[in-house]
């Protein structure tokens, strides 16, 4: 299979679990032990990382911008500046990519293991759905999650961003100065256009993992292979996405 | 109570990859018996046991359950077909108790206390009722055969299909094996069909023997009779 066929099958079989996965959401309350579980291990594998990266990121975003702006006398704006480029854009992708190598890659291991050790077929004799069983959790778990991921990553990349204008002497803005701006000119809808991107990006995380590792075939190499190939289509997914889901949300005037 | 006569595989073919693997292959399990399929590595035994439990979809032919299709009518005839992995095929992620629970528990049958008791009164007939709280990566090939097999006797099944239950164990695990076998026959409400390559074994348990030959049965019959039928193929090595 070259290259174009092999991403239209990828796609193809994307959007035939998301349909099924959609149609076992009924199911949710016998899985909500599951989901539980899924929630407590994708928050325990990202929180401490997230708080890393947006710490990071808030802090080196404050302290470039910051000092183009004190260069013109207008450094008082970093907070508005700061705070919308993290919550619309780097937040939400940031938050993305992580859950994807974090999470999404550990599912993809998880469920082509099942696969190629006979687990996924076992399940099929003993009439239990894969999809309810194993996707389902996962999906809805990674759907509360990257939000969650995404809120908890504007607060700790605002706080870099504020404790390093204060800090830094070029600078020199204030904590509540910082606050006050952004304040201003952060508003709800620059906040959930952010969760409206993870929203979509916990979609395409979640069942582009779990698809691409029931379609796991042979022997255990496959499962590093598919693990790859899961990060991979991930992260090209992210960024593509990320692109047209600004263009629409600019179009219906949230950004 | 007898809840059907006849299991028919009739005139199954089964190929990948344009190379035919079982070329219409017939053969026939009766209630209650056990039927070992004697056959060498590679000969399709699996892509047999798997087209009758529903994984592998036949390109041709028909498996009957009474002369009525099984898939067609799985609502109706209501029998239960269980498969042994040869790989046991348990869940790593659980623990034995939640392995042989995992039926009961997914299809809301009883209360979780009730589901509890009931595996550990299987895992205890099977003589494994210590490794109840162990993760499967903690047992012996043995024991882990054992509660696959476990794990198919809670859905109480009219029909048992073994994968070489034996081929990767020692001869203590093995005499345990066919042991387990044969008391499921003195319970008189399982069919016990077994596919294995290893014919010392198939003698320990069989009522019945088939040999499977480059994608077709060539000899069926009694144990006995097998025995005496002087094949090549049953000739120590
Ligand atoms: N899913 C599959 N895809 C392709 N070939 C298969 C598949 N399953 C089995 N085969 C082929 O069918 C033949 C019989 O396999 P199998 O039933 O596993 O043999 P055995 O008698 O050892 O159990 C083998 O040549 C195997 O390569
Ligand atoms: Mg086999």
């Amino acid at each position: 299979m070259n290259r174009f066929t092999s991403i239209t099958v990828g796609i193809g079989e994307f959007l035939y679990l998301l349909w099924r996965t959609l149609k076992s959401i009924k199911h949710f309350p016998s899985s909500s032990e599951k989901f539980l579980f899924q929630v407590f291990d994708m928050g325990n594998r990202t929180l401490p990382v997230a708080a890393l990266i947006a710490l990071s990121i808030g802090s080196v975003l404050a302290l470039q911008t910051g000092i183009q702006l004190s260069g013109y006398g207008i450094e008082d704006k970093i907070g508005g500046i700061v705070g919308i480029s993290l919550c619309t854009e780097l937040a939400p992708v940031m938050a993305a990519i992580l859950m994807a190598g974090r999470v999404g890659s550990s599912i993809t291991a998880e469920i082509s293991s099942m696969k190629v050790y006979e687990e996924i077929s076992a399940l099929e004799t003993m009439n239990i759905d894969p999809v309810r069983f194993l996707v389902l959790p996962r999906f809805l778990a990674c759907l509360v999650t990257l939000p969650f991921l995404v809120i908890y990553m504007d607060l700790i990349g605002w706080l870099g961003g504020s404790l390093v204008s204060s800090m830094n002497q070029t600078i020199s803005v204030s904590f509540s100065s910082f606050y006050n701006d952004l304040s201003q000119v952060v508003k709800i809808s620059d906040i959930s256009v952010g969760i409206i991107k993870s929203v979509f990006f916990a979609i395409v995380i979640s069942i582009s993992s779990c698809s691409i590792g029931l379609l796991a075939s042979g022997g255990p190499r496959e499962i590093g292979n598919s693990v790859t190939k899961s990060v991979v289509a991930s992260f090209i997914a992210i960024l593509v996405l990320d692109y047209f889901l600004t263009r629409l949300l600019i179009l219906v005037g949230l950004l | 109570m007898k809840k059907f006569r006849l299991l028919k595989v009739d005139e199954v073919t089964k190929g990948f990859n344009g190379k035919t693997v079982l070329e219409r292959i017939s053969c026939e399990f009766f209630n209650n018996e056990v039927h070992v399929i004697l056959g060498k590595s590679g000969t399709g035994k699996s892509v047999l046991l798997k087209m009758i439990i529903g994984l592998i979809k036949p390109d041709l032919g028909k498996i009957s359950i009474d002369d009525q299709d099984l898939f067609e009518n799985a609502k109706e005839n209501d029998l239960i077909l269980s498969y042994i992995f040869q790989s046991s095929a348990l869940l790593n992620s659980l623990t034995v108790i939640d392995n042989v629970t995992i039926f009961l528990d997914e299809h809301n049958v009883g209360s979780k206390q009730e589901r509890v008791t009931k595996a550990y009164g299987i895992l205890s007939d099977l003589g494994i009722q210590d490794a109840a709280n162990k993760m499967p990566s903690e047992l012996s090939g043995g024991m882990r055969k054992r509660v696959a097999i476990a794990r198919s006797l809670i859905i109480s099944p009219d029909i048992l299909l073994y994968d070489e239950p034996t081929a990767e164990l020692d001869p203590i695990n093995t005499k345990i094996i066919s042991q387990i076998i044969d008391k499921l026959r003195d319970t008189n409400t399982i069919t016990q069909v077994v596919v294995t390559h290893d014919i010392a074994f198939a003698y320990s348990i069989a009522d019945k023997i088939s040999i499977l030959e480059d994608g077709k049965i060539i000899l069926t019959g009694d144990k006995d009779a097998i025995k005496n039928s002087k094949n090549a193929l049953l000739e120590p090595i």
